[in-house]
């Protein structure tokens, strides 16, 4: 039987990743062992028979790389808007400059590229160092996926996701636009970061649910387990925010005053305050299907007192129908309740239940009034 | 050596530099050395020709279509063959409607074996002995073999690729020839061995 150490060197020596000692040290060995010299010929002679991968049929190929390009131009037009806009703006060779400097600067300071792309806020008209994927739940859909590591993504309406090629290696870093819910792989050596417009969140294995679409005042994480760091984008000296489990981190995107407690969550206290950041606790005992912040996870459309104005901007998302609230008095009408599965039309009648409003519905238009 | 030594390192790296130029020409290039290859990295986890040149075509897509940044690729053979394991480890993902996060301990790995009927008769009984032994080694391990056989990658870059350290991929070659020797052991008994007992 081989040893261990002599089958190393022998597939190093068919592999081409033996040294010159190690060619020494197997030779020695055959000498005194033939029967294993005999066993590398006949593995090499089967070693060298591999079949010839079939070459590209030259005019098979030629469509078939149009195709390629063809594909990528068809796609680059609606998704990759992004690179259009740097092209356009510098031309390629600049770019070629920019990434050459970017990579200088990045060995000077030892920080990786993905770090040096999210901590500048005009990465959008610089060409990014990695290539990157996008995920994209659209309108009325959410969407479930699996990052390279392991870690599991649900993304809400209208969100957006992006992750580097490269982010495997020494840090793991998103960024996201709309809300997810994320349940982390434990891998302290690798650290998770959450970027969004305004925080960023420092992950080591936890799950927690992030909203930050553009259009609404605040961003806000809510974690279900683990811990998590929370850090205002831009100032990295700024003290860390160590957020527990049930607990929610609200941070006001406009100006540096106190959030309201969310009306929401009824029963909170806030824990902390820092100008525009607010820590609210979660209920106790209650399951994650229940909370408003989770139960879009399980398919459930929560709502526990918000205003219907508030509500009906969560509605158009969840539904993708566009609606109008033309009184005021019946934007102001707190709800609560849930959906689930249901259609907009069936929403809308259930709500009719508790309050009196009138609705027309106008293909993905809906128009609500006062009876 | 073997026909991947068609493209160094070196002239890959003039190619990225002409790709980031949007030099069609190279791509082609680029694509004709490694498509093949590629769809039978594919192929031996999906197990499906279309499903396999589909993933492959995607990986190309998307290098063409964010050319400016493949000089930023510090080795285009290693992120070739990783974007292609990742899109079809989405593909099984996807298919299995669960997560594949561990692929290579549950995938049943797939050996080249496109040899021609005539080249299968002078096939001799030692060969089909170590086909035998290869095709029955753990998934993970296949795969190592497979690319350091058949694509003729370096441990380092197989490392890369698969997530693994470089002592994996070389405590995974060992199994392999240790199980191919096991197999073979009946035809090269007779070769005399040394007396134990001598010093």
């Amino acid at each position: 039987m081989l040893n261990d150490r002599i089958a190393a060197l022998i597939a190093r020596h068919l592999s081409g990743e033996a040294t010159s000692d190690e060619l020494r040290e197997l030779a020695e060995h055959f000498q005194v062992f033939p029967a294993d010299q005999y066993f590398e010929e006949l593995l090499r002679s089967y070693w060298n028979s591999k079949p010839d991968i079939p070459a590209q049929q030259s005019i098979h190929s030629d469509e078939h790389f149009k195709h390629i390009l063809e594909l990528a131009d068809e796609e680059t037009q609606g998704k990759v808007r992004e690179i259009e806009i740097s092209q356009t703006l510098h031309g390629s060779k600049k770019i070629r400059a920019f990434i050459k400097r970017y990579s200088v600067a990045a060995a000077i300071a030892g920080i990786s590229f993905v770090a040096w792309k999210f901590a500048f806020p005009h990465h959008e008209v610089t060409p990014k160092q990695e290539l990157q994927n996008e995920v994209i739940a659209k309108k009325g859909a959410r969407s479930q996926l699996l990052l390279p590591d392991g870690s599991q993504v649900r993304l809400n309406s209208d969100s957006r996701l992006v992750y580097l090629n490269h982010f495997n290696d020494s840090l793991r870093e998103v960024e996201l636009e709309g809300e997810a819910y994320f349940d982390v792989v434990k891998d302290p050596k690798r650290p998770f970061i959450v970027h969004t417009s305004g925080i960023d969140i420092h992950v080591v294995g936890t799950a927690f649910n992030v909203k930050s679409y553009t259009e609404e005042p605040t961003i806000e994480t809510t974690l279900i387990h683990g811990t998590i760091e929370v850090v205002k984008k831009n100032q990295p000296d700024a003290p860390r925010l160590i957020l527990h489990p049930h607990e929610k981190y609200i941070f006001n995107k406009a100006e540096d005053r106190l959030v309201n407690n969310n009306v929401a969550i009824p029963e909170t206290d806030v824990i902390k305050t820092n100008t525009a950041i607010s820590i609210t606790a979660l209920p106790k005992n209650i399951p994650d299907t229940s909370i408003v912040e989770t139960s879009w996870i399980y398919n459930k459309f929560r709502f526990e007192g918000e205003r219907f104005g508030e509500l009906s901007i969560r509605m158009e998302r969840w539904f993708n129908v566009k609606i109008i609230i033309k009184n005021d008095k019946v934007a102001n009408y707190r709800l609560r309740g849930s959906f689930v599965n249901e259609t907009i039309e069936d929403a809308l009648k259930a709500l009719q239940l508790s309050v009196s409003f009138k609705y027309t519905i106008n293909g993905e238009e809906v128009e609500i009034d006062k009876e | 050596m073997s026909d991947t030594e068609i493209i160094n390192d070196h002239f890959l790296e003039g190619l990225k530099k002409r790709i980031a130029e949007s030099d069609q020409q190279a791509f082609r290039i680029l694509f004709d050395s490694y498509s093949s290859k590629l769809i039978e990295f594919a192929f031996s986890m999906v197990k499906l020709r279309d499903a396999a040149t589909e993933i492959v075509d995607e990986v190309f897509v998307r290098i063409w279509q964010q050319r400016q940044r493949i000089v930023s690729i510090q080795n285009l053979k290693v992120y070739l063959y990783t974007a292609t394991k990742n899109t079809a480890l989405n593909y099984i993902s996807k298919k299995a409607k669960e997560q594949v996060t561990e692929p290579f301990d549950f995938i049943n790995i797939q050996i080249r074996d496109n040899e021609s009927p005539e080249q299968q008769m002078i096939t001799s009984e030692i060969f089909k002995k170590i086909k035998i032994a290869v095709n029955e080694l753990p998934p993970r391990c296949k795969m190592i073999f497979k690319l350091i056989r058949e694509d003729g990658l370096k441990y380092k870059e197989v490392a890369e690729i698969l997530n693994v350290s470089v002592n994996t991929v070389d405590a995974q070659m060992v199994i392999a020839v240790k199980r191919i020797s096991e197999k073979l052991k009946s035809d090269f008994e007779w070769v005399p061995r040394p007396s134990s007992k001598k010093i």
